[in-house]
């Protein structure tokens, strides 16, 4: 609630109406009230705020929306039933996809021909002779007999390689052994040698003493 | 004849036997050789640094009509054996030896030259025109490499030609013939 009897004539001012000759008292009274001057302030403000929005012309005339003119074009009226319509579009989604499917099945390219591996081969052929008829002990037992037939084979290689390898060490350590004592039976030549030299030698030792005499 | 009786045979056949053993004593006494014998052991049984390994002593003998020969057995140098701890004697170490007694063979030969001159002062009773003869056999294991080392070392010379150079004060090894076996 204002006090000021002027705040009126404030609002004049701020808006550019008024008197041109009361503008200067105007402005001498917003110096020395001070709720003139934040009124003052506060309408400038204002009319800031309202010359910074665009200028909207006014409508020369007024529509209504029965009118023909806003009535949809019959596409429009195709396009807003469809969109609008979840059945509709979800039909045509599924025939989107079924297009989509056909196509990549008629454009995949053609794999280029691999040959195949033995134990594809046997796979196929295990597969290709594998009858219903069979029963579930029959094929525990065919596969029994391949393990069995399997470890079989595996045990006899490694028996084969480990009597190899026994072989080559046997003989390796008989002619190390071999070689070995024949350099013992050296040693114990030289050895005898080396005795006989020095008994020999002993028996012809003769004391100083002896020699001098 | 018949007066001669068995005394007079008996003494005919002692009389016989006694120029028969006459004739076959040795100009070269066995002491003589002995003491050769002796000089040739000590020889190689010197210590030192790289001894030789002797494995047999001198043996000297006297062949009439050619001259004194002697022979000794030995190892150039002292090599341990492969043993039941050692069992693998290894390359490095087979030519190590190797190079070891290749290095000491001139040694051994510088040696019998200098007791063959020895030999030539000492055995007087030794004729001129006879040889004096050494051989000295060298003992290698079977598992060393001998490529390039004689088995046998034989030096031989006449012993006026030796005590000729020795009074000449020349080389003896330019007189003593040398071969290897």
């Amino acid at each position: 609630m204002s006090t000021c009897s002027r705040v009126d004539e404030i609002r004049d001012y701020a808006m550019g109406e008024g008197p041109a000759e009361a503008r200067g008292a105007i402005e001498n009274h917003a110096a020395s009230c001070e709720e003139c001057a934040g009124e003052l302030q506060r309408m400038r403000l204002v009319t800031a705020a309202l010359r910074s929005m665009p200028e909207e012309e006014v409508p020369q005339r007024i529509a209504f929306v029965s009118d023909k003119i806003f009535e949809p074009s019959p596409v429009t009226r195709f396009f807003q039933g469809f969109w609008n319509s979840t059945a509709r579009l979800g039909f045509a989604s599924a025939c989107l996809l079924t297009v989509a499917i056909t196509t990549f099945a008629l454009r995949q390219p053609a794999a280029a021909p691999v040959a195949p591996s033995p134990a594809a081969a046997n796979a196929t052929a295990t597969q290709a002779s594998y009858t219903p008829a069979l029963s579930q002990r029959e094929i525990a037992r065919q596969i029994d007999e391949a393990v069995a037939k399997a470890v079989t084979q595996v045990r006899e290689q490694d028996a084969r390689l480990t009597k190899a390898a026994l072989e080559s060490a046997e003989a390796r350590h008989q002619k190390e052994h071999q070689a070995l004592m024949v350099a013992m039976q050296e040693s114990m030549t030289v050895l005898q040698k080396r005795l006989s030299t020095y008994t020999m030698l002993a028996s012809n030792y003769q004391p100083r003493e002896a020699a001098g005499q | 004849m018949r007066a001669m009786g068995w005394a007079g045979k008996s003494l005919l056949l002692v009389a016989a036997a006694t120029a028969c053993f006459a004739s076959a004593e040795s100009r070269l006494s066995r002491a003589s050789i002995a003491a050769m014998e002796d000089a040739i052991n000590a020889k190689f049984r010197v210590n030192s640094p790289d001894p030789y390994d002797l494995l047999g002593t001198a043996r000297g003998t006297y062949l009439e009509g050619y001259g004194v020969v002697f022979t000794v057995e030995l190892q150039l140098v002292n090599v341990s054996p492969p043993s039941p701890f050692n069992p693998k004697i290894s390359d490095a170490e087979v030519a190590q030896i190797r190079d070891r007694k290749l290095r000491k063979l001139p040694q051994l030969k510088e040696a019998m030259r200098s007791l063959m001159a020895t030999a030539g002062s000492s055995l007087a009773n030794l004729p001129p025109e006879e040889k004096i003869s050494m051989e000295a056999i060298l003992w290698s294991y079977s598992w060393e490499s001998t490529r390039g080392m004689p088995h046998r070392v034989f030096l031989s010379v006449q012993k006026q030609k030796l005590l000729e150079a020795l009074a000449a004060h020349t080389d003896p090894a330019l007189v003593i013939e040398e071969q290897e076996r």
